[in-house]
């Protein structure tokens, strides 16, 4: 059920970002400083950091993360594009569907960060997938109101 | 505003989890409209209807429909109704000029007392609401939900909802986050 929630979550924010122009891509409702494609980058970021590096111990380098912006994800180039924004975010939803299919809720996450704020802080895949689902059902609160200020479109 | 409420603990069992992502997101929701007037609590961003107001009236109906006319099959009346339209099925979001923020928050804390108390009552996550939901023309999606269902529904509804009150929050006085 949790993994129906999650991919529930995951289809919306994506139909959230498709069919957008690039410029529409890049609409913000001030002060905030959330985008659409933003948003995409973003979740392509989290995916990566839950279930590769985490979930999974995965020695996987941060997408777009750099030392000059840590919020680098939120803050696209004029260059950067949707297509790759989503690729990005298919390519990491598909390994975590792969790695966490079958996999007993209460399994540990194999690493714990050396960044990681709370010392011995390893939640359970029920943990990840309930955060998982608010992180993106948040952010796709987010995209509801971006979207519907680029083109009108207000549905799921 | 109100201190952050303590995130939820990562070694928890089933329900504990599930109960604690949804006090942990009630907080950060009714936070939102915190040291809010009337005024602010009306005020919209880009082409959306959305209003902290509307918000947390939804909220508190939201609460009232799925603990306890669903769930325990309850009676209680809705809380909002349109005087204008009787049928308006968004009568929460479609409030009047002389409605407060104040007695939304309160019905909204009101439905919550209501709501943990009902949810204590029910031993075991797999227990199903004592109505059908869902739409009655669609059978793989209309029928009982099971109170795990509930909870996590619940947490997605909140979840989204802050997502909504975040840009509107922010465009009122700056304030992010949970």
């Amino acid at each position: 059920m949790l993994h129906a929630f999650l991919d529930w979550h995951r289809v919306v924010l994506i139909r959230k970002a498709e069919g957008i122009s690039e410029a529409g891509a890049r609409i913000r409702l001030p002060p905030s400083d959330l985008t659409l494609l933003g948003l995409v980058r973003h979740m392509a970021e989290v995916e990566r950091d839950w279930f590769r590096r985490r979930f999974t111990a995965q020695d996987a380098p941060p997408l777009y993360y750099s030392d000059d912006d840590e919020d680098c994800d939120f803050h696209p180039s004029d260059t950067d594009t949707m297509t790759d924004a989503l690729a990005a975010l298919r390519a990491e939803i598909a390994y975590a569907q792969n790695a966490t299919a079958g996999v007993p809720m209460d399994t540990l996450a194999a690493a714990v960060p050396p960044t990681q704020r709370i010392a011995g802080w390893q939640p359970s895949l029920r943990w990840i997938l309930i955060h998982m689902i608010e992180e993106y059902a948040r952010h796709c609160g987010h995209a509801d109101l971006l979207r519907q200020a680029a083109d009108g479109s207000v549905h799921d | 505003m109100t201190e952050p409420f303590p995130l939820p603990t990562v070694r928890s069992q089933e329900r504990q989890t599930l109960e604690e992502f949804l006090d942990y997101f009630r907080a950060v929701f009714i936070r939102k409209a915190d040291d809010i007037d009337d005024q602010h609590a009306r005020l919209r961003v880009g082409a959306s209807d959305l209003d902290l107001l509307g918000l947390v009236r939804h909220m508190a109906g939201v609460e009232r429909f799925w603990f306890s006319q669903a769930l325990d099959g309850s009676d209680q009346p809705d809380f909002w109704s349109n005087p204008n339209d009787p049928d308006d099925e968004d009568a929460d979001f479609h409030h009047g000029p002389g409605d407060t923020l104040a007695d939304a928050v309160a019905a909204w804390h009101s439905a919550v007392a209501d709501a943990r108390e009902r949810v204590a009552a029910h031993a075991s996550l797999d227990e199903v609401t004592a109505i059908a939901v869902g739409p009655p023309d669609n059978p793989a999606r209309y029928g009982p939900r099971s109170l795990r269902w509930l909870l996590v529904h619940m947490i997605e509804e909140y979840a989204r909802h802050c997502g909504h009150a975040d840009m509107l929050r922010e465009a009122i006085d700056g304030a992010v986050g949970d």
